[in-house]
């Protein structure tokens, strides 16, 4: 069953600046992807809803009280730019 | 192969006063230092570190204090399990030089059960892989034949129990990373059930799936391994906070009388005859052994696959947006405008 794909669409989405030639390469893995994910939809999976987990387990909550977390400074150490206790991270956005 | 003794054993010589921590330990370090060269099992081996566990693990037991099964036993890491100011790469360029400000939960449990850490053991990137040749630090080699791979994701712990350059290992396993890479390098490894160890701390592949287990050279030692790292933890909301059952339980009772299914959807087409073979024997030998082998069919295993390429790429999509550069590890240079 095929599945129609924008795949330009796909490429600016994700920023790939990509050739006539990925495009359709490209194109045709997703297409097997997507086959895969409408075989995997045409299942009736209602009837097994209690087999999704195998220790029926729900979220798990942690009473709403203060801890001691990770020494700041320990934290900061792992990354490549920190300054005055904060992340130094690349500007996201455009202009001055 | 392994000069190694299992878990079982070397804590008998140690109790026995036959052995010591740090004897087991030199052993280990001894056997990694005549086979590294061939298999490459480990990432890191922080020497000193482990000596002083060990040495710590004798003085304790010296005083009286034991503290387990694991107590004074070698045991390597996969390298996806965060250690404190031990560097933990997941196999990665992009984690390179990364030493975690805490510990997994595993990793304290192997601490408090007097557990002597080896080292990190390598993997495919992110435990993304089959065959452990997807490091970013070099393959990891079967250690019965070096031209062969050992399995993967987790190739190195599977490799550092069967050359006996640790006594047990853990992995993790989110579509056969423990079971698959024990199978080809001839150790024991187990996928404990979903919720039952830990993933605090562990580097998440697909969180659904992802779970830590054992790799070791006899069941027994798989139990009591299992024993140490599992039980719930407040860190980790999937973990199972019911009762947890004796691992031990049944060792000695032997496969007589059990009920064994085999599925009928793993033979036929696209199996490799010696694998097929190879299974009819096994089938043969478990009823010889008094074993009731039984057919079983599951009609969706065709999807099985299918299912499993949507939902792991999926969730590992988004557990691996946060290696952007931001928090830690590498920031690529030359990122667009």
């Amino acid at each position: 069953m095929p599945v129609e794909i924008d795949i330009e669409h796909v490429a600016r989405l994700a920023r790939l600046d990509l050739s006539a030639e990925e495009l359709e390469g490209y194109k045709d893995q997703l297409g097997l992807i997507l086959e895969h994910a409408a075989r995997v939809q045409s299942l009736d999976a209602e009837p097994h809803a209690e087999n999704a987990h195998p220790l029926g387990l729900f979220n798990s909550f942690r009473d709403d009280v203060v801890l001691p977390s990770l020494d700041r400074d320990e934290v900061l150490a792992a990354a490549p730019e920190t300054a005055e206790g904060y992340f130094v991270v690349p500007p996201a956005m455009e202009g001055e | 192969m392994s000069p190694m003794p299992s878990v079982v054993e070397a804590g008998r010589w140690l109790r026995d006063g036959e052995t010591t921590a740090v004897r087991l330990l030199e052993g280990a370090l001894q056997r990694a230092a005549n086979c590294e060269a061939q298999i490459h099992a480990f990432l890191t081996i922080d020497r000193e570190r482990a000596l002083e566990t060990a040495a710590r693990a004798d003085a304790d037991l010296a005083d009286g204090i034991d503290r387990g099964p694991l107590h004074g036993i070698p045991i390597a890491l996969k390298d996806n399990m965060c250690t404190r100011g031990v560097e933990t790469t997941a196999a990665s360029q992009i984690l390179a030089g990364y030493r975690p400000p805490y510990d997994a939960t595993v990793v304290s449990r192997l601490g408090e059960g007097g557990a002597v850490v080896v080292g990190k053991t390598n993997l495919d990137e992110f435990a993304m892989g089959s065959s452990t040749e997807n490091s970013a630090y070099g393959p990891t080699f079967n250690p019965w034949d070096i031209t062969r791979v050992p399995g993967g994701s987790s190739g190195g712990s599977a490799a550092a129990v069967a050359v006996g350059s640790s006594v047990a290992a853990l992995g993790s396993d989110t579509g056969g990373s423990i079971r698959q890479p024990a199978a080809l390098c001839g150790v024991v490894g187990m996928k404990p059930t979903y919720g039952t160890v830990s993933r605090y701390g562990l580097i998440a592949f697909a969180s659904s799936l992802d779970q830590i287990g054992p790799l070791t050279r006899t069941v027994e030692d798989s139990a009591l391994t299992l024993e140490v790292i599992w039980g719930h933890d407040p860190l980790d909301a999937t973990s199972y906070s019911g009762d947890y059952p004796d691992p031990k339980a049944g060792l000695d009772r032997g496969v007589a009388g059990l009920r064994v299914g085999v599925v009928k959807e793993l033979s036929g087409e696209g199996y490799e005859p010696a694998v097929e073979s190879a299974m009819g024997e096994m089938v043969s030998r478990l009823e010889g052994a008094g074993v009731e082998v039984v057919e079983v069919s599951l009609p969706s295993f065709e999807i099985a696959l299918s299912a499993y390429y949507l939902i792991a790429p999926a969730e590992c999509s988004a557990n691996l947006a946060r290696f952007d550069g931001i928090r830690y590890g590498h920031r690529g240079q030359g990122s667009p405008e």
